[in-house]
């Protein structure tokens, strides 16, 4: 398989697949990534999105293909690649029996960071996030919002040149999100880059820049925004792409009925 | 109602089976129990002859049954999740429906069956005409059904403390201390020594729990079979009783569960340590390097302070040096050599570094994202646990030598700590890799988890029997300078000797465990991680 272009996008894909026992997850994703995007995946739940982004990140291995983080091959020099990126996982799986000022500490220091750095950085991303008063208590009590930005917060320590968000907006209210949004804008604005999936379209179209559609495991369509949605709506060219099966001839007549 | 409730539990026993594991596990602990029903069936049933001991030992059999049943699901055994209200909360079912319901699907399940059919055994062993067989059996239903009622109203008042973390992790340790105080008790109870005359000691427990409330079912029964009516129907009239109040205290027990708010504690502050050192450190312990390697070590003795499921496993662990160390008191000259049994405090450290990356579970892709260097958090991991155990085997050798006063043997005691723990973590660090598993995270610490215990406890067994099989030589040395060398020089030779084993064992444990799993990490990943509730 040949490298993608001459010069690096932030992030390349060549052919991955995962199968699961019989079910293929992913069957063949290409994806380019240019840096300094805002990139948007899109899909319905089971599309491939987690597993496609778990593979990217080092995280699961794929049956075949390859992907690059800055020309850098994520399978074959991890370590490098990895210094790299920040991840927020869809489970949040956190070390949950540390306090929010600890976890971060703790994220810090498996990177080989300065100390002090550790310090200063990770008091200025509690203080961001507004998570100061609950910077002292155990992640486990934490509430959802809370814990999405905490895990934020610990993907941005090192400084990562490209961040990857498995649907951080998701179950998330509008307060946290105001402030999740406001620092992926910053962490854009230095010229990083970010891929994160959701499937909240109002979100990825206030958002993104560029958007890949997923469907059963594969990119279906993937460019600038502006040009996947045309005219219309992102919802409507999604379920255009993806194709949702047309019911409306079945009504279920009790249900707009009065009761008897 | 009872029908429906019935059907959804032998819709779900049947779909468990889709599992192979779990039908393994299944059919395992149905064969098992069926075995306990039938051995409990034909001890009944051999004692025809002998009415007066049939008696005595329905009695004894009914009231424990019972009472098992009653503490089982909250010593961590088998409740079914099936059966959980909290599931049944939207749906417009009123409470005496919900009790019946609740009742009927109990009722079907391996153990009731079991249980029924082992205290069947009463009446092939008790009546003598069709009155008699008829109390008889009353008071083995009524029995099966004290079962099932008492342990389901203790689980459901119980439940509102679930819903709190706090109250899961007291849970968590409450249990193990529960499941750990038989052993403790052994020794100090004075039925220690075991006299011959079982059938005295038989007669003597039924006259004493005759009229206890659990055993009331089988006093039905061996007062029927007694030909004492009158007596039989009294007990029988308290039985019902019994299962009459019981089910009331369910069914408030229930209504509270459903409508209780929540209590999960919101954050709590913890006191701020002084910012002197990053927030990570424990307080005795700023010394350790501010890297990979120190964090990692810092981590864990955080989570041995914090996370239930380590304290318990510790609790655990530390009972069987306890239980020596009462039997060692006990024994009228202890020698001054087991002075060295203080090293058995070190039992826990094997325990908790057997799989040290399936307690961190799922968190486990931190150390993959953040560049992929096991061999710096195993030692992380080691420090940690070598802190932690070191103060327990120090006080141990300390209370044993005390005991048998052998302080010429606490200088070779505490000598040799440093070689055994590097066995210990050598044959820890190559099981973690090797043979590494979800620790489940339960939610509800009352409900059973199927084949963990089973996975949990061969590995356990394994790993110990390396790990004595890799201690032999150096106990080889020690043994023979002892034998021939002045205590002093035998020391130091042992100590030296043993520390260089340990050395040896415990580096090139890590470097196997290492060279195995760093290709490896995605997959140890996927291993510790909790499988999604199918």
């Amino acid at each position: 398989m040949s490298p993608p272009a001459p010069t690096w996008p932030a992030l390349s894909a060549r052919g991955l697949v995962k199968s699961f026992g019989a079910k293929q997850a992913v069957a063949g994703v290409d994806l380019d990534v240019g840096a300094g995007s805002f990139f948007g995946i899109v899909g319905p739940n089971g599309a491939g999105k987690t597993t496609t982004l778990r593979m990217a990140t080092g995280l699961l291995r794929p049956n075949a293909g390859q992907v690059w983080v800055d020309g850098v091959d994520v399978w074959a020099r991890p370590v490098e690649a990895k210094a790299r990126i920040g991840v927020l996982p869809e489970d949040l799986a956190l070390f949950e029996r540390l306090t929010g000022s600890e976890l971060l500490t703790f994220h810090g220091l498996l990177r080989g960071m300065d100390p002090g750095v550790v310090a200063e950085r990770a008091a200025q991303l509690l203080d961001l996030l507004g998570l100061v008063d609950a910077g002292d208590g155990l992640v486990v009590d934490y509430s959802h919002g809370m814990r999405k930005k905490l895990a934020l917060a610990a993907a941005l320590i090192h400084g990562p040149r490209l961040l990857f968000l498995d649907e951080p907006f998701e179950a998330i209210d509008p307060v946290s999100a105001r402030a999740i949004r406001s620092v992926l804008e910053q962490f854009t604005a230095g010229g990083s880059t970010i891929v994160f999936s959701s499937h909240v379209m109002e979100l990825v179209e206030r958002l993104c820049d560029h958007v890949a559609v997923m469907a059963h495991g594969r990119v279906v369509w993937a460019g600038p925004l502006d040009a996947l949605r045309g005219g219309g709506t992102l919802e409507d060219a999604f379920v255009a792409l993806v194709g949702a099966p047309d019911r409306a001839g079945q009504e279920l007549r009790w249900l707009s009925s009065s009761h008897d | 109602m009872a029908l429906v409730f019935a059907r959804l539990k032998l819709r779900l026993l049947r779909n468990g089976m889709r599992s192979s594991q779990r039908a393994v596990m299944l059919v395992l602990a149905a064969i098992v129990a069926m075995w306990f029903g039938a051995l409990a069936f034909s001890a009944l049933a051999s004692l025809r002859t002998d009415p007066a001991e049939a008696g005595d030992l329905t009695v004894v059999l009914f009231g424990s049954v019972a009472i098992g049943w009653t503490l089982l699901p909250v010593l961590g055994y088998g409740s079914d999740e099936t059966l959980d209200p909290q599931r049944l909360a939207l749906l417009p079912l009123s409470g005496p429906q919900l009790v019946v319901g609740l009742l009927a699907a109990s009722a079907v399940g391996i153990a009731p069956v079991a249980t029924l059919l082992g205290l069947s055994g009463a009446l092939v062993a008790l009546p003598h005409d069709a009155l008699e067989a008829l109390l008889v059996l009353t008071g083995v239903v009524g029995t099966v059904v004290l079962c099932l009622v008492a342990s389901r109203t203790l689980v459901t008042a119980l439940s509102p403390l679930l819903r709190s973390r706090r109250g899961r992790d007291v849970i968590i340790i409450a249990i193990t201390l529960l499941a750990i105080l038989p052993q403790a008790l052994r020794f100090i109870g004075p039925g220690h020594s075991g006299s011959g005359n079982t059938r005295h000691q038989l007669e003597l427990a039924a006259r004493a729990v005759r009229w206890t409330p659990f055993a009331l079912g089988g006093t039905v029964a061996s007062e029927a079979g007694r030909g004492h009516l009158a007596r039989s129907f009294l007990a029988l009239v308290a039985l019902a009783a019994l299962i009459a109040v019981l089910l009331v205290l369910w069914h408030a027990a229930l209504r509270y569960a459903l409508t209780a708010a929540d209590t999960s504690a919101s954050p709590k502050h913890r006191h701020r340590e002084r910012a002197e050192s990053l927030p990570l450190f424990p307080r005795f312990f700023r010394w350790l390097p501010h890297d990979r390697v120190g964090a990692v070590a810092a981590k864990d003795l955080r989570y041995f302070m914090r996370d239930p499921r380590r304290r318990a496993a510790l609790i655990g662990a530390l009972t069987v040096p306890m239980v020596l160390f009462l039997s060692t008191v006990t024994s009228r000259a202890p020698s001054p050599a087991s002075t060295l049994l203080g090293l058995l405090a070190l039992f826990p450290a094997s325990q908790l570094s057997l799989n040290q990356f399936g307690l961190d579970g799922a968190a486990t892709w931190t150390y993959l994202t953040s560049g992929d260097d096991p061999g710096k958090d195993m030692t992380g991991k080691n420090i940690a646990t070598a802190m932690f155990v070191v103060p327990f085997v120090v006080l141990a050798s300390v209370a044993f030598a005390v005991a048998s006063d052998g302080w010429a043997y606490l200088p070779l005691t505490l000598g040799l700590l440093p070689g055994v723990l590097g066995v210990l973590l050598g044959v820890g660090n190559v099981a973690s890799v090797v043979v590494p598993y979800a620790v489940a995270e339960r939610r509800n610490p009352l409900a059973s988890s199927s084949g963990q215990g089973c996975l949990t406890a061969l590995t356990s067994l394994a790993g110990l029997a390396l790990e004595l099989v890799l201690l032999v030589p150096a106990a080889v040395i020690v043994v023979i300078a002892l034998a021939t060398l002045p205590l002093a020089a035998a020391t130091v030779l042992g100590v030296g000797a043993a520390s260089a084993y340990g050395f040896v064992a415990w580096w090139g444990g890590r470097r196997i465990a290492t060279a195995r799993v760093a290709p490896r990490l995605p997959e140890l990943l996927e291993a510790v991680s909790p499988k999604q509730a199918a």
